[in-house]
């Protein structure tokens, strides 16, 4: 096994990871807030990327501009779906996160059953003018994956500093911690998880765009950024950003190098065995706590 | 005799209409040649109701939300097939062994997953069975056992009674019918009893439960090793029914998602809403298929809605609701009568 | 200023509060004795919102609480410290003061708050960066005290505040309590605490399984022998 190519799928890696981390952000930020488990995180993905690409072919969008639009579909989806649907589901009682669950299972199948009827099954793209390589000795670095990466990176950098430093930021984190007492100092829980969810599809459909370079898409492409999500949040501890990015990061890696060195298949049943090891040894993340006091 | 006549009139209706749909269901296919294809879908609808209601007896009574009632299915049916084709076996006594093997391995499962929190106890079921969706769809052979991947695994089909192999589906049709009516006797049983009563109290409440002396691990590993044993023992008849396996079907995600939503949305934790959300789920999924042809996948668009309103505005699914319904109306009408009289 | 009348309160099917009843007025010490489960933090629970009654009122400054939604009812100036002080554990001590500060009304007058609070707390003021989880039980209940009082109370209700505090801790908190009563903020206290509670009250209501069984001035009460034995386990 040539050196260079372990670097090169290192590098490949790292890059998809950093997307990766982004979409698994968005499923963290939701669980760690509220505990809402988004089944169609990944079709939401898909949504986005539909939304994207056709953007991009049909309508002379440059691909990565259709982030902001996005974000504000997706960002209005997300509130509105909270409010209608979730909240309900929490103030009721019971058992929110299998209500939730079960939910977004049926948007999840509804979603994918409605995209394959309006689009097909073909697996759609487009060629954008973000392509070519950037050559560092024999190993190829892919220039679009690079760009996403780096806005990737920028964009999860943002969402932790509006959580850290933000009125806004501050008012998510004190409902998470105890929705009561964030509620006797006047936060209005229901709407902070409104705009909660806003921020978690939000997030995707950034991620969609980000993809869509060098993407395709097709109504099942969902599942498997479902999964690698779930992956993120069990790694990264729930609500953990900065553990989100380094998750995200290491999945891709794992991939890429599992690719290489032992076919896809088998770095797919890695991946798989590796998450129910986390959850069975590590129930807080690979970030462990600072140590208190 | 002395305990049926203690019983209230609504319960003597019930078992008579119980016993009657039983005749029914006996002897009208008997009597009348429904074709094949009527069998086929009355064998498919019964199969689903029997995995329904397993499910309903880990996830409904117990708690337990697994997402992975495939790894199972899927375990039953190849251990089933590999006992009959290497070792010559009898199905009979195949699917009783892969169902205390798959029984087995479900414990095996279940011990380190019960400590997890709920949604990651659901999440660890779905990994494994996507783990063993990639094993068996991408490995010939397996365990030194050629399982033939993603083409699937033959069995030789023929008529051989001994072998659960018939050239009728009548004979299936009665298999098939005889264990949805054990299951639900076995869920009868467990939820008159006291384990049922444990497994309630642990589903509403682990720590509470603990603290009352519960054997909390005991009972959720006697509840999962009840519902993957049915399961195990339900992809055995399937593996002989069809005289094929194909791992994407047994170990996919669809599966095993279908039948813990057909439980829950006819009500989990209830003997008969697995029943009717099956019914119910596979009957809307075969009218859209054969009216709305054209449209592929509507059924799916059907299945969702459906399933985010009933979440929504049914929780506890559709049979309890309906059930709570009819008592309104009743009590109404009681009032009525009273304030008339 | 505060007028708790006949609430009844379930949880489930127990019943919490019996018809429950006290007043409190604008500037006055008043304390909520009781022992334990007596229903004392389910009545400032239902006062705060927390808990809605099935049937009773709660008036503040004339307005009908029922009419509010719980995260509303904090800037009509009915204030809680909760039980166990309730801080934001994974948030320092200066975000917690912040979040303290949320409302519309309190953040307007942020700034003035934070340096009246460190004044009166230097100690905090020093640790302004230490995360809330990582202190002892006397600070937290300071900074529970300081974040009430970023939310500018006009009636501060203290849920057991010397719950789980050393005895030196207890009098510096009461001290506190008593200068804040001074500079205008109405208090109610509700304690198990009974002979710190009735030096600093200027009346007191008696609680028990949920319905009142005695009330009158702190002075009254302190000298009742049989009441004190009775009820407060003196």
């Amino acid at each position: 096994m040539s050196f260079d190519l372990l670097v090169q799928a290192l590098i490949d890696g790292i890059l998809i990871g950093g997307v990766y981390a982004a979409i698994g952000l968005g499923l963290s930020i939701a669980y760690g807030v509220m505990g809402v488990v988004n089944w169609a995180h990944g079709e939401v993905l898909m949504v986005s990327l539909y939304i994207s690409i056709y953007l991009t072919k049909y309508a002379g969008f440059d691909p990565y501009l259709t982030a902001l639009v996005n974000i504000a579909v997706m960002g209005a989806a997300g509130y509105c779906l909270q409010k209608a649907a979730f909240n309900k589901l929490i103030n009721r009682g019971g058992v929110a996160w299998r209500d939730i669950l079960l939910f977004t299972a049926g948007m999840s199948m509804f979603l994918q059953a409605l995209f394959n009827m309006i689009f097909g099954a073909e697996v759609k793209s487009v060629n954008t003018r973000y392509s070519g390589m950037l050559q560092l000795g024999s190993i190829m670095i892919s220039k679009p994956k690079t760009i996403s990466f780096l806005l990737a990176v920028v964009c999860c950098a943002g969402l932790f500093f509006l959580i850290q430093k933000t009125e806004m930021g501050r008012s998510l984190r004190a409902t998470a911690q105890d929705r009561n007492t964030a509620q006797l100092m006047g936060i209005n829980a229901n709407q902070v998880y409104c705009l909660c969810f806003a921020i978690s599809l939000a997030m995707v459909g950034l991620s969609a765009a980000l993809l869509t370079p060098f993407y395709s898409v097709s109504p099942y492409v969902g599942a498997s950024f479902c999964f690698k999500s779930f992956i993120i949040v069990a790694l990264g501890g729930r609500g953990n950003i900065p553990g989100a990015m380094v998750a995200g990061v290491l999945i891709g890696i794992i991939e890429k190098f599992g690719g290489v060195l032992m076919g896809d298949k088998i770095a797919q049943i890695i991946i798989y065995l590796l998450f129910i090891l986390i959850l069975l040894v590590l129930p807080n993340g690979l970030m462990v706590r600072k140590k208190k006091g | 005799m002395s305990k049926i006549s203690a019983l209230s009139k609504g319960q003597k209706t019930k078992l008579i209409v119980l016993a009657a749909a039983l005749v029914l269901l006996l002897a009208v296919p008997a009597v009348l040649d429904l074709g094949v294809s009527t069998m086929s879908i009355l064998i498919t609808v019964l199969l689903y109701m029997y995995y329904a209601s397993a499910w309903n007896i880990m996830g409904g009574y117990t708690g337990l939300f697994s997402l992975g009632s495939g790894i199972y299915i899927g375990l039953g049916a190849y251990i089933t097939a590999v006992l009959y084709c290497e070792l010559g076996i009898s199905p009979w006594a195949g699917i009783l062994i892969s169902g205390l093997v798959t029984g087995l391995l479900s414990m095996l499962i279940g011990y380190p997953t019960f400590k997890l929190q709920s949604i990651y106890y659901s999440f660890a079921t779905f990994a494994i069975l996507l783990a063993m969706l990639t094993v068996f769809k991408n490995f010939k052979t397996v365990g030194g056992l050629k399982l033939g991947g993603a083409e699937g695994y033959k069995i030789p089909s023929g008529y051989s009674p001994m072998n659960m192999q018939f050239t009728d589906k009548l004979s299936y049709y009665y298999i098939i019918l005889a264990l949805l009516v054990l299951v639900l006797l076995a869920s009868w049983f467990l939820s008159h009893s006291r384990d049922g009563y444990y497994f309630r109290a642990i589903s509403a409440n682990k720590d509470a439960a603990a603290s009352l002396g519960v054997n909390v691990i005991g009972m959720k590993l006697r509840a999962q090793f009840i519902s993957a044993f049915f399961f195990a023992v339900g992809g055995g008849f399937y593996c002989m029914f069809m005289n094929y396996i194909d791992p994407s079907k047994l170990f996919g995600n669809d599966l095993s998602i279908n039948i813990m939503v057909m439980c829950v949305v006819g009500g989990a934790n209830t003997l008969w809403g697995p029943v009717v959300g099956a019914g119910l789920m596979y009957t809307v999924n075969r009218v859209v298929t054969i009216y709305a042809s054209s449209v592929s996948g509507l059924a799916n668009i059907v299945f969702g809605v459906v399933l985010m309103l009933v979440v929504l505005f049914m929780p506890g699914g559709l049979l309890p609701f309906f059930q709570a319904r009819l008592e309104q109306r009743k009590a109404q009408k009681e009032l009525k009568g009273g304030g008339q009289g | 200023m505060l007028t708790i009348d006949k609430i009844h309160v379930n949880y489930g099917s127990f019943q919490a509060l019996d018809g429950v009843s006290l007043t409190v007025n604008e500037g006055e010490i008043v304390a909520l004795l009781g022992s334990n489960g007596a229903g004392k933090t389910t009545t400032i629970n239902t006062a705060s919102g927390l808990l809605r009654p099935l049937s009773g009122s709660v008036l503040f400054e004339g307005q009908d609480l029922s009419k509010y939604k719980l995260h509303e009812i904090s800037s009509l100036g009915l204030i809680q410290v909760p039980e166990g002080r309730k801080l934001f554990p994974d948030m320092t001590i200066h975000e917690n003061l912040l979040v303290g500060s949320y409302a519309k009304g309190a953040r307007a007058r942020r700034a003035e708050n934070l340096d009246m609070c460190y004044s009166m707390f230097p100690k905090l003021k020093e640790r302004s960066k230490q995360l809330a989880g990582s202190l002892s039980g006397g600070e937290r209940q300071m900074v529970a005290i300081a974040r009430a009082l970023m939310q500018c109370p006009k009636l501060l209700m203290l849920d057991e505040p010397s719950l789980g505090l050393a005895p030196v801790v207890v009098e510096q908190v009461f001290e506190i309590i008593q200068s804040i009563n001074k500079m205008g903020t109405t208090i109610l206290l509700v304690e198990q605490n009974v002979q710190v509670s009735l030096e600093i009250a200027d009346r007191a209501y008696v609680i028990e399984t949920g319905k009142n069984v005695m009330e009158g001035s702190a002075k009254e009460l302190l000298s009742n022998e049989a009441l004190k034995s009775a009820y407060l386990g003196m």
